[in-house]
């Protein structure tokens, strides 16, 4: 029985993995919904750390994009229509500008909404100068510490969903919703009070996932708790309120990809072998502070304990003193702040949209499986893994398949650890 | 009373009572099984042998590891260590339902009713070797018609004998805490097991039951049928089983017949002496 | 403006037309199709299978793809039997790692196979497989030059006339073409015999024990039966009903694009379910009638209240938006009938109220 189930084992790893092989090796081409895009070269070099930002007909933002260590950039867009495509010239390196009868702005007629190739024509002053590029190591090391912050986010947005499951047993599927609501709640209050620190515009937005987490927590999951619904009832009916969560932030805030005012043009700032724009550094340590904060917190509170008391026996737990409710319902404000910033967060390196919950629920859910369901820690590992891995991927896969990434980690830990890296084999009977 | 015996009770009474010993017609044997829970050794038995043909009882103070054991030898658990031979057959190996698929079959502590199936479904449920059970033949009600037939039969036969008659319409999940133990016994005897695990069938039975329980389970004894039995009731053990294995903290602490274990000072220290007395107020 | 002047604007004979014709139609027999499958997976087996949608795909993308790359010589037939090999190795795909699990792990894999599935199949690496963000806005034979859409609707259709194409069948709001009728034909006789087939296991003893394993997978697996084998059955049996509503919405619409894959669908089809009832022989049927109608009337309603308001904004919502309130809608309705209503319109009261015990 063992050799047959590992035989299978393999078969689907095999399986999975020559799936991987034939996207990696056949045309190098990438899909996207509708973007403009492009790379920047000049003569056969390429063009790193550009801004490049599209308007359309009415002259308002598009998005922007900065040029990837490749010179390749990218701005998503939604609606048929004409767009201004602009370089930031201030952020050319020095001596580049145009070829004659060529300007910063392209003018594209996009008619449909897919890929549309954008070429700019860059010409030296100084034709002997060459640009350099990075050597290979040093672009590794640039897609491992995106690699870093992208999991970071995605252990920030994934502790709640285990912390729920750990103290609940429910799957909560709404909660990568949370996500794009930090993203939007922070875009909102920037829009509104924009000459607020935007480190004040995070808080705000923490808040406000807060308080989402005690409304549904007190307004529906604890009352249908109290009905003696089960788990699957619920989950269930976190999927249905995923859907309204997702398309009411859709109908309040609209389709088209948003970014924030601040930080949207940022020079890098060096440190040691490489170099960033100064959000990154920010959003790396508030994220690893706030892991920190989350892991003290459960070890070394009275809030905590109870938390895992009540994940580990909540009859127990309440007959011991124990406020289950109380301590259920810390859980859900404390991991909807935290999916809310990491969504916030995840708006500073991506575009804006009511669609960003959907897109990273499958690395949160890897994520979670990965470090084991219901624990905290795990979620932490788990993330920073799925993160690191599906980011860095990008390096030789194109930009989707990422997913595929954290879909083969999740078989793979379903065939072999069921119960996560961190996790404990469940009790029978 | 030792006039009535059989063979197979006779020769376990005849057996060596110290933990391990040799039975002269095993249906289980039991080789270094053990299974630990981060720092605890819940399970540790070092060697077994169950007789077959008779009633065997599993006692011990709680937490002993009694039901952990039932779980390692059905497979609803992995042991860290050990094999287990029942029927000369290997089945260590195997999963929880070939083990049940070869004759030794268990019931729950905490049972586990089908509740929105109706009773008698469940009865059916039990029995082995149907071939309506195939996909295929599923679909052709020709091939199972009589089958199906000869299950029922049997079914409400043995829900006649565990009062359970008037419910064979009803919800499992309607059933009340002591029926459900009937169910799930009842159950597992369509199954025609030749060893039946039982744990704790006893507990929330009501004692006029009891007895007649204790009727049935002496009946299936006289049936061929081999019974081990996890019980805390000293009065029912005594009264009813040939032979009994005393467990505490995993381990087996001793063996013998009902009167060798009451007096065995090892058992009376680490159990009956104890919880004798607080088993008293407990039905 | 008294309640009665403002019924008095609305068209109420398009309200209820389009609602009726929508519950209807090839796409509510398709969701019907996915719902019975699913009812397989959740109402009896007990599994959470929260990605219909990939078994959807499979079925559409492998019968498009085998029909398009004129592998089997154009044949409709042998595109929906390769649809459905591919809806079965999905189904192993994801059932081998996950359904020896709790089912909370089925949920999480099925949804994320489904998602990537869609992605997978929108790569422009597989450009001139399935077309990539592009589709198949046409599926083709490419070497016999012939369309699915064509050969099911005119080649194969016995109610299509060379002589008058454009016949329609039916009466008021409830005219169909040629074409349409002749898909709902198939569609509704697709979906009456895969709810009859169902039935039939269900009351069998193989049936007896896939119940048994939605109420407590342990006493079956202790009473012998393969648990894992069953699940692994009725996942492979009720994926392919799943492909099967991809399969009738694909010879339907005569293309294929991954956008038609969006988790969403999978979230109708548990609605569809949910409202007719789970466990219940044609809950699906009546779940997917009902959930057409009342997703077209909410909409046909809210269009024209907008359009009949004087600065075209009802609530603060424009006609644009009414579409996107159809999710919203439906994730209330999803939601509320879990709570209210959780055995839906035909499943049984007291099985739900067995759950609350
Ligand atoms: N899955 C598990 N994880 C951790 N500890 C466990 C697990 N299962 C059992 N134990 C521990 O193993 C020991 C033996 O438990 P077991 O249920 O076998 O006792 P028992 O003899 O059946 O007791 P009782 O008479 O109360 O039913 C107990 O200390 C229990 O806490
Ligand atoms: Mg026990």
């Amino acid at each position: 029985m063992a050799v047959v189930r590992a035989a299978g084992a393999t078969l689907l790893l095999v399986l999975a993995a020559s799936l991987l092989a034939v996207f990696a090796t056949a045309a190098p081409a990438e899909a996207q919904d509708g973007a403009l895009k492009g790379t920047l070269r000049l003569g056969r070099d390429v063009v790193p750390d550009v801004v490049i930002t599209a308007t359309d007909a009415s002259g308002s933002e598009v998005g922007t994009a900065t040029t990837d260590a490749d010179g390749k950039w990218e701005i998503p867009f939604s609606e048929t229509g004409t767009y201004q495509v602009t370089i930031d010239t201030s952020t050319l390196p020095e001596g580049v500008g145009f070829e004659e009868g060529r300007s910063e702005t392209v003018e594209i007629v996009a008619d449909e909404v897919r890929a549309k190739a954008v070429g700019f024509k860059l010409a030296s002053a100084d034709v002997s100068t060459t640009i350099e590029i990075d050597p290979l190591w040093q672009r590794l090391l640039s897609r491992a510490v995106d690699g870093i912050k992208v999991g970071l986010l995605i252990a920030l947005a994934s502790v709640g969903l285990s912390l729920i499951y750990g103290v609940t047993g429910l799957v909560n599927f709404a909660h990568s919703e949370m996500v794009a609501f930090g993203a939007l709640m922070a875009f909102a209050f920037e829009s509104l009070w924009g000459g607020l620190p935007f480190w004040i515009i995070i808080v705000l937005a923490a808040l406000a996932g807060g308080v989402l987490g005690f409304v549904l927590e007190g307004g529906i999951f604890r009352p249908l708790r109290k009905r003696k619904m089960n788990n699957i009832s619920l989950m269930i009916v976190s999927i249905g309120l995923a859907f309204v969560m997702r398309y009411t932030l859709l109908i309040l805030f609209g389709s088209d990809p948003k970014s924030y005012e601040h930080h949207r043009v940022q020079k890098a700032i060096d440190f040691g072998p490489f170099s960033l724009p100064g959000k990154d550094y920010w959003i790396m340590g508030v994220s690893l502070l706030m892991l920190i904060a989350v892991g003290l917190l459960l070890q070394r509170t009275k809030l905590g304990t109870a938390m895992r008391a009540v994940a580990d026996n909540p009859p127990l737990s309440q007959s011991s003193g124990i406020n289950v409710d109380r301590t259920i319902m810390a859980v859900w404000i404390a991991g909807s702040l935290l999916a809310s910033v990491g969504g916030a967060f995840l708006g500073l390196t991506q575009v804006v949209e009511w669609q960003m919950g959907e897109k990273v629920l499958l690395l949160i859910f890897a994520a979670v499986t990965l470090g084991g369901l219901g624990t905290a820690y795990g979620a932490m590992v788990g993330g920073l893994a799925i993160g690191f891995a599906s980011e860095f991927s990008t390096f030789w896969l194109d930009n989707d398949l990422k997913f595929l990434i954290a879909l083969i980690v999740l078989i793979f830990i379903l065939l072999y650890k069921p119960q996560g890296i961190l996790g404990v084999r469940e009790r029978f009977g | 009373m030792p006039a009535d015996l059989n063979a197979a009770q006779q020769a376990v009474r005849t057996a060596d009572p110290t933990p391990g010993s040799a039975k002269q017609d095993p249906i289980l044997i039991i080789d270094e099984v053990s299974r630990s829970f981060g720092g605890l050794q819940a399970v540790d038995v070092k060697r077994l042998e169950v007789q077959r043909g008779v009633i065997t009882a599993f006692i011990g103070p709680n937490g002993a590891g009694k039901t952990t054991f039932f779980n390692l030898l059905t497979r609803f658990d992995d042991p860290d260590t050990g094999k287990w031979q029942f029927n000369g057959e290997e089945l260590s190996g195997k999963l929880s339902h070939s083990i049940a698929q070869a004759g030794m079959v268990r019931t729950f502590q905490l049972t586990k009713s089908l509740g929105k199936m109706s009773v008698m479904d469940n009865m059916m449920l039990g029995a082995q070797d149907q071939k309506g059970e195939s996909l295929f033949s599923a679909l052709v009600k020709g091939s199972w018609k009589s089958q199906e037939r000869a299950v029922e039969a049997k079914a409400t036969e043995l829900l006649g004998r565990f009062n359970l008659s008037h419910m064979r319409d009803e919800y499992a999940a309607t059933l009340s805490g002591g029926q459900r133990k009937l169910l799930e016994m009842a159950r597992a005897l369509m199954s025609e097991p030749d060893l039946i695990l039982l744990d704790e069938p006893m507990a929330g039975v009501n004692p006029a039951l009891v007895q007649s329980l204790l009727v049935h389970v002496e009946a299936l004894r006289d049936e061929g049928v081999s019974v081990l039995f996890i019980e805390h009731d000293m009065d029912v053990i005594m009264g009813i089983s040939d032979w009994i294995v005393v467990l505490a903290e995993g381990r087996v602490i001793a063996e013998g017949t009902p009167e060798q274990v009451s007096q065995n000072n090892v058992v009376i220290d680490a159990y009956l002496g104890t919880s004798f007395a607080e088993d008293e107020g407990t039905p | 403006m008294s309640n009665l002047q403002l019924l008095a604007g609305f068209d109420m004979s398009k309200l209820f037309g389009d609602s009726i014709r929508a519950g209807i139609n090839v796409q509510s027999a398709a969701f019907a199709l996915g719902a019975v499958g699913l009812n397989l997976h959740y109402g009896f087996t007990g599994l959470l299978n929260v990605g219909m949608v990939a078994f959807m795909a499979a079925g559409s993308y492998g019968m498009a793809i085998i029909f398009t790359q004129g592998l089997l010589g154009g044949s409709i037939l042998l595109g929906i039997l390769g649809g459905l090999v591919f809806a079965t190795i999905i189904a192993l795909l994801v059932g081998i790692p996950a359904l020896r699990l709790r089912s909370d792990y089925l949920a999480i894999t099925t949804i994320a196979i489904g998602e990537v599935m869609r992605i997978s199949f929108r790569s422009r690496r597989l450009l001139d497989i399935t077309g990539g963000p592009f589709g198949l806005p046409s599926i083709e034979d490419r070497s016999a030059d012939i369309s699915l859409a064509d050969r099911i609707g005119r080649d194969w259709n016995p109610l299509f006339n060379v002589d008058d194409p454009t016949r329609t069948f039916g009466f008021w709001k409830l005219a169909f073409d040629g074409k349409t009728l002749w898909l709902m034909i198939i569609g509704w006789t697709i979906v009456v015999l895969c709810s009859l087939l169902v039935w039939k296991l269900i009351q069998s003893p193989w049936g007896r024990v896939i119940k048994a394993i939605r109420e407590d997978e342990d006493a079956a697996r202790a009473l012998g039966k393969n648990v894992f084998s069953y699940k692994l059955q009725s996942l492979v049996i009720g994926g392919c009903i799943g492909a099967l509503a991809g399969i009738v919405r694909t010879l339907d619409s005569g293309f294929v694009e991954s956008n038609q894959f969006k988790p969403q669908t999978t979230f109708f089809i548990w609605t569809v379910l949910i409202l007719g009832g789970a466990a219940s022989k044609w809950g699906p049927v009546l779940g997917a009638f009902l959930f057409w109608f009342i997703l077209v009337f909410f909409e046909e309603l809210l269009r024209q209240i907008i359009s009949s308001s004087s600065d075209m904004v009802f609530l603060g919502l424009e006609a644009n938006d009414v579409g996107r309130m159809r999710l919203i809608i439906m994730g209330i309705m999803l939601a509320a009938l879990m709570v209210w209503r959780p055995q839906g319109i035909l499943g049984k009261k007291e099985e739900a109220l067995l759950d609350a015990r």
